[in-house]
């Protein structure tokens, strides 16, 4: 008999997302996994709208009408002044990924699944993540046209459309552990260096492929625990990147091994009704 | 005005469980109760609110972080909310895992790595560090070193102290003389009763460092650090193993650091009557219910006002061809 690891999925959404909630609640409901391994862990936040409060009651009422066959926990966080400034434009994301991180560390969960508020997993994808051997697993999701627009105008270096995208590594903290002949204090300028700024690379891709050791967004990754315990979503020491790329900064500098898998699609909401 | 007792601390201690393979003799923790382990929610909520305004961390308190299975993990999380924050770990280093080890080097992490092993001699460890294996330690300090140096970093920086005492001062030379070729530093530290716990010779102590100070300002660390239990109890100093005085719980309420008990504390500590006082009585303090609370950690320790940091041999030049003048005539005094 299959043994299946338990999972905690991790969904922070808010007011923001609330187009795509129907079908996420739509595509959770389909999940092809066994019900007592997976539970369902949604975290709104409160950022002082009243607006906020009510999305939270009504995203309680659809979940309780949804019959969802997994147990589903629903969490609102109440950043503060501090958490505001200190996250920046990325604080409510930033605290409901706290806040689900800690549950997850308190359960007995084996993997840590973070679903964006708008990728709806299609119902074969958990196992699909499950079945890739890194420490950090993902499945490909499309950069949506809405988005892309805005880098789509000239002069900018690239041209932007729904394609799988990741980013590969110039050169990693690997390569530093490789080479000796460096003196160390080289070594740990360079590491910092690395952390805050990393040299990355788009790479689109139309192949079904998995691209080991890259960097991408965390709209549907699977997590060991270990990964987990060492470090969260955060954004304090980054330059520019989110609070999902700086967490890959973080999975390469402390040597966990990260797989994107083109292969496996997980869907990607635009507020305009489709679905990339 | 602001209230002048309200800031942030510069160092955080706080400790995630309290295991430890060790019995020595000089350190209470084999008369300590034994807390249960902190949750890693509480942990993760300490790091996140704490960490990002300190200089420095000490993440294991009584206990031997080696034993901890979150080691790594507590480490990377420290760095993660604040990469300057400065690591410290102290160890006896009887647990030698290599691949934890060469995690610790690889994931640069930890700054320094301080340990105990206070071994002149196998008949003065044996008798200070009951129960370990002298040699065995031996070969576990210089594969660390070893590892370090072939894998290329010079962090975790490594630092051996020696405790005074009777048994360790007539042979601390010829340890100082063998560790400097391998570690990174050679100190010393004082000998600490415990809240007078442990057996204490003053007049030892007298004819070492000298006559005590006749005014004896409060520590500063009561100022300057944030002490956690892993239960989440906050205590004023490192040295209260058995949570002596309750300042709250800085897990179910952050607040308590800058609270009424620890202003109670703080400004009790700098009362004129309890200042030079040569007694073992540290402090007495009034906290909730009007209650006198009376305590006596920091006591003789604290008699010289030295600051619980390690004195670094080097900087103390001649110490040890001084210390048989010392020992036989009025003292040195070093403070």
């Amino acid at each position: 008999m299959q043994e299946f690891p338990k999972v905690f999925c991790a969904i922070p959404t808010g007011t923001i997302k609330e187009y795509a909630v129907l079908y996420m609640l739509a595509a959770i409901s389909n999940i092809d996994y066994p019900k007592d391994k997976l539970i369902i862990n949604i975290a709104v936040t409160n950022r002082g709208d009243p607006e906020d409060v009510q999305f939270f009651n009504r995203l309680e009422a659809l979940v309780d009408n949804s019959k969802i066959p997994f147990k589903v926990n629903l969490n609102m966080t109440n950043p503060t002044s501090d958490e505001k400034e200190r996250w920046g434009q990325y604080y409510a994301v930033v605290c409901n990924l706290h806040e689900l991180r800690k549950q997850f560390l308190d359960s007995d969960a084996d993997y840590f699944w973070v679903l964006g508020g708008d990728n709806p997993p299609p119902r074969h994808v958990l196992h699909g993540l499950l079945k890739m051997e890194a420490d950090v697993n993902s499945a490909m999701i499309l950069q949506r046209p809405l988005r892309a627009r805005e880098y789509d105008k000239p002069g900018m270096p690239y041209q932007v459309d729904p394609s799988p995208m990741f980013w590969m590594y110039l050169w990693t903290i690997d390569d530093l552990h490789k080479r000796r002949d460096l003196d160390p204090r080289l070594k740990e300028a360079l590491r910092a260096c690395w952390i805050n700024l990393p040299l990355i690379h788009l790479f689109k891709t139309d192949k079904p492929m998995i691209a080991w050791n890259t960097s991408f967004g965390s709209g549907c990754s699977l997590v060991k625990r270990e990964v987990m315990e060492h470090l969260g979503y955060y954004l304090n020491e980054s330059c520019y990147c989110s609070e999902d790329l700086q967490f890959m900064q973080w999975v390469h500098v402390l040597g966990f091994k990260t797989a994107f898998n083109t292969g496996l699609h997980c869907g990607h909401f635009d507020p305009n009704g489709a679905l990339y | 005005m602001q209230d002048p007792t309200y800031a942030n601390p510069s160092l955080l201690q706080f400790e995630t469980n309290t295991v430890c393979n060790g019995q020595c003799t000089f350190c209470q923790y084999p008369n300590m109760k034994k807390r249960s382990p902190a949750k890693w929610s509480d942990l993760i909520e300490l790091m996140y609110w704490w960490v990002p305004e300190v200089k420095a961390v000490v993440p294991f308190g009584m206990q031997e972080p080696f034993l901890e299975k979150r080691l790594t993990a507590i480490l990377s999380n420290i760095k993660q909310f604040n990469m300057k924050a400065f690591t410290t770990v102290y160890t006896n280093m009887t647990v030698y895992d290599e691949d934890v080890m060469t995690k610790i080097i690889k994931q640069q992490n930890l700054d320094a790595l301080a340990i105990s092993f206070y071994g002149t001699n196998k008949r003065t460890y044996n008798k200070l560090q009951p129960g370990f294996d002298f040699v065995q330690v031996q070969k576990n300090i210089k594969a660390f070193m070893k590892l370090r140096k072939r894998l290329g970093w010079r962090k975790p920086q490594v630092n051996m102290h020696l405790i005074v005492t009777p048994e360790t001062l007539a042979t601390g030379e010829g340890f100082r003389r063998k560790w400097k070729k391998v570690v990174d530093e050679v100190g010393l530290v004082h000998f600490d009763s415990w809240a007078g716990t442990q057996p204490y010779s003053l007049e030892f102590e007298k004819r070492l460092w000298g006559e005590p100070l006749k005014d004896r300002p409060p520590c500063h660390r009561l100022w300057t650090s944030m002490n956690v239990r892993c239960d989440g109890t906050l205590i004023p100093c490192c040295l209260d193993s058995d949570i002596m005085v309750d300042l709250g719980n800085v897990f179910s309420d952050r607040t308590v650091y800058n609270g009424s008990k620890m202003s109670v504390c703080l400004s009790f500590s700098m009362r004129v009557d309890f200042i030079g006082k040569q007694s073992l009585t540290f402090f007495s303090m009034v906290v909730e219910r009007k209650m006198m609370v009376r305590i006596s950690y920091g006591s003789i320790y604290n008699l010289y006002h030295r600051p619980c940091q390690v004195t670094q041999i080097d900087h103390l030049a001649g110490f040890w061809i001084f210390i048989g003048i010392a020992i036989g005539n009025n003292g040195l005094a070093i403070s």
